[in-house]
């Protein structure tokens, strides 16, 4: 295994002070739900790291909370030593359900973040469609979305997000909706993506396989209210190889991970905390 | 008894590769149509010859009803009524959309807004009639009106449906790369309203064509005095050939409509079903 000294030592590019965010209850007079309960953690540049936890821990949420997407109630979230206030251009975004602009085709779509920006046309739709092409894309410039596959899709948003060049790169449970193959290899697709161009990624999923495959470090949630319960740094060399996965140390990551989420989950026991206690050791 | 079988297969295949035949000129949709075309005229003949011009003209006496209608110069009366239905209906549209934006859009302007065409809505379009006539007359201004009453309504629920209906994730995801409130209107609410405002544009024109209809046929003026005219003097030739003519209008429209909503948004279900190829 290949030690990977530098990172460590690094300086802290994202931090999070004390995050604390409630909810509305679903009804009318009940108190508001604690979400995420004085979140603390760091993140270093070009760091990969990944947020794993029960579902419906608040991951999401913290994620939009350091994007900006979303205020916290209390505590603060710094990048490069500014307080986040909001949403900013370079840093990019992709999302489970994709959230392709329909009337826009994968070109268009690609292109959006540089359009608001300011960008000409000439340079965008060169940049849009150098990436699609990296993407395989190449060809698929005027479909619209919904002439896609899901794969493809999720690719534009991949696509869409390194458009803008950004600093930061924001994952939510990105290949969470797609089948299992198609999965796989956008997994593979991420890492060759993060190895080509040095990135900071933030990425939420619950699935443990994922989270090994592509993090630098984990951060492992608790049931709500949720704190950072643990951390697993992945000393996996880079760049991950598919055979990696029937690696000894990639299953035992995975178990451990897996016992991990599961203690938490078990808090509050629901069908899934007791499901496959098993799940873990399988491929 | 071998020849009768013989005869009876080969009489079997030529009847199967008549149906194949058939089956073949079948797929093709013009050939559907003109079939239930036939049907439609054949039972229409049968029909008015049976109950008698008094009662049901038939097919061939429409015909030469619309021939009366161009040689005695009624086209004209309709033509005016054409000229009325286009240009309420075009201020339906020119004033409809911007009204939806800002009852949809807006919580101040669904409050302001909200309860007078909540009450538009569900009052009766027709009790306008007399208070239009007060206001209006009853030459082109009042018949321009009713049909804007008529149409505008449904211009402006659609739009407004379509810009409380802009999906916030859509709106999230623009955010997220930094766009501002103005971008975010720009940019995602108003083509994700684009559909919606075709829908209202579609259903208002049929409903402008209503308009058109009752306002004239309320002061006995124009296409809807000539058709009571006609009804009550059982000249009901020329009364079905302009009904056919109103029905053709209203087809012809919505199509025109139809076809500029598949330019205009190439992504929408309209334009996707006949082109529909997902990429695997």
């Amino acid at each position: 295994m290949e030690e990977r000294d530098a990172r460590p030592a690094a300086p802290p590019y994202i931090q999070v002070h004390g995050i604390t965010k409630r909810f509305p209850a679903a009804l009318k007079g009940q108190a508001l739900v604690t979400v995420l309960d004085q979140v603390e953690t760091s993140i270093a540049r070009g760091e990969f790291v990944v947020l794993i936890g029960p579902s419906g821990c608040g991951k999401s949420t913290l994620l939009r909370i350091m994007n900006g997407l979303i205020p916290a109630d209390e505590g603060r979230v710094t990048i490069d030593g500014a307080t986040v206030q909001g949403p900013a251009g370079d840093r990019g975004m992709v999302f489970q359900s994709f959230n392709l602009f329909p009337w826009r085709t994968a070109l268009q779509n690609v292109a959006f973040g540089l359009e608001l920006h300011g960008v000409g046309s000439q340079e965008r739709d060169g940049r849009a469609r150098r990436l699609l092409a990296a993407m395989g894309l190449g060809g698929f410039e005027n479909y619209y979305p919904r002439q896609l596959s899901g794969g493809m899709q999720q690719r534009v948003g991949l696509a869409r997000a390194l458009a803008i060049d950004p600093e930061i790169l924001f994952m939510d449970e990105p290949f969470g909706s797609l089948d299992a193959q198609t999965k796989l290899l956008m997994q593979d697709e991420l890492e060759t993506i993060v190895q080509r161009h040095k990135r900071t990624v933030v990425f939420v999923t619950h699935d443990m396989e994922e989270a090994v495959f592509l993090a630098d470090r984990i951060l492992i949630m608790s049931q709500r209210p949720a704190k950072i319960i643990e951390e697993v740094r992945v000393d996996l060399p880079r760049p991950r190889m598919d055979h990696m996965r029937a690696a000894p140390e990639f299953g035992e990551l995975k178990a451990h991970i897996w016992n991990q989420v599961r203690t938490a989950q078990e808090f509050r026991p629901t069908i899934g905390a007791v499901d496959h206690p098993t799940a873990a050791t399988h491929g | 008894m071998v020849d009768a079988r013989a005869l009876s297969q080969t009489r079997r295949g030529a009847s199967a590769s008549a149906l194949g035949t058939a089956g073949r000129l079948w797929r093709y949709k013009w050939i559907q149509r003109g079939v239930v075309w036939g049907i439609i005229v054949v039972a229409w003949q049968t029909f008015g010859l049976i109950r008698g011009p008094f009662y049901f003209p038939t097919f061939t006496d429409t015909i030469l009803g619309f021939v009366r209608l161009v040689v005695e110069g009624d086209l004209i009366v309709m033509a005016a009524s054409l000229q009325q239905l286009l240009v309420g209906f075009a201020l339906a549209v020119v004033i409809g959309i911007p009204v939806g934006l800002i009852l949809g859009g807006s919580r101040s302007g669904e409050a302001v807004l909200g309860h007078y065409i909540n009450a538009w809505y569900v009052t009766s379009k027709e009790a306008l009639l007399p208070l239009m006539i007060i206001l209006l007359g009853v030459g082109f201004e009042y018949r321009v009106g009713i049909v804007f009453a008529f149409s505008a309504l449904y211009v402006i629920v659609n739009v407004a449906t379509g810009m409380r209906d802009v999906s916030p994730s859509l709106i999230e995801t623009a955010r997220s790369f930094g766009a501002s409130r103005r971008q975010v209107i720009v940019k995602i609410a108003l083509p994700s309203v684009v559909p919606f405002m075709f829908a209202g544009i579609r259903l208002g024109y049929g409903f402008a064509i209503k308009g058109m209809v009752i306002a004239e046929l309320w002061v006995l003026g124009g296409t809807g005095g000539l058709l009571a005219d006609l009804a009550l003097q059982r000249e009901l030739d020329r009364y079905f050939a302009i009904a056919l003519i109103i029905a053709l209008v209203g087809v012809a429209g919505s199509s025109i409509i139809r076809t500029l909503e598949r330019h205009i948004t190439p992504w929408g279900a309209g334009a996707m079903r006949t082109t529909e190829r997902r990429a695997v």
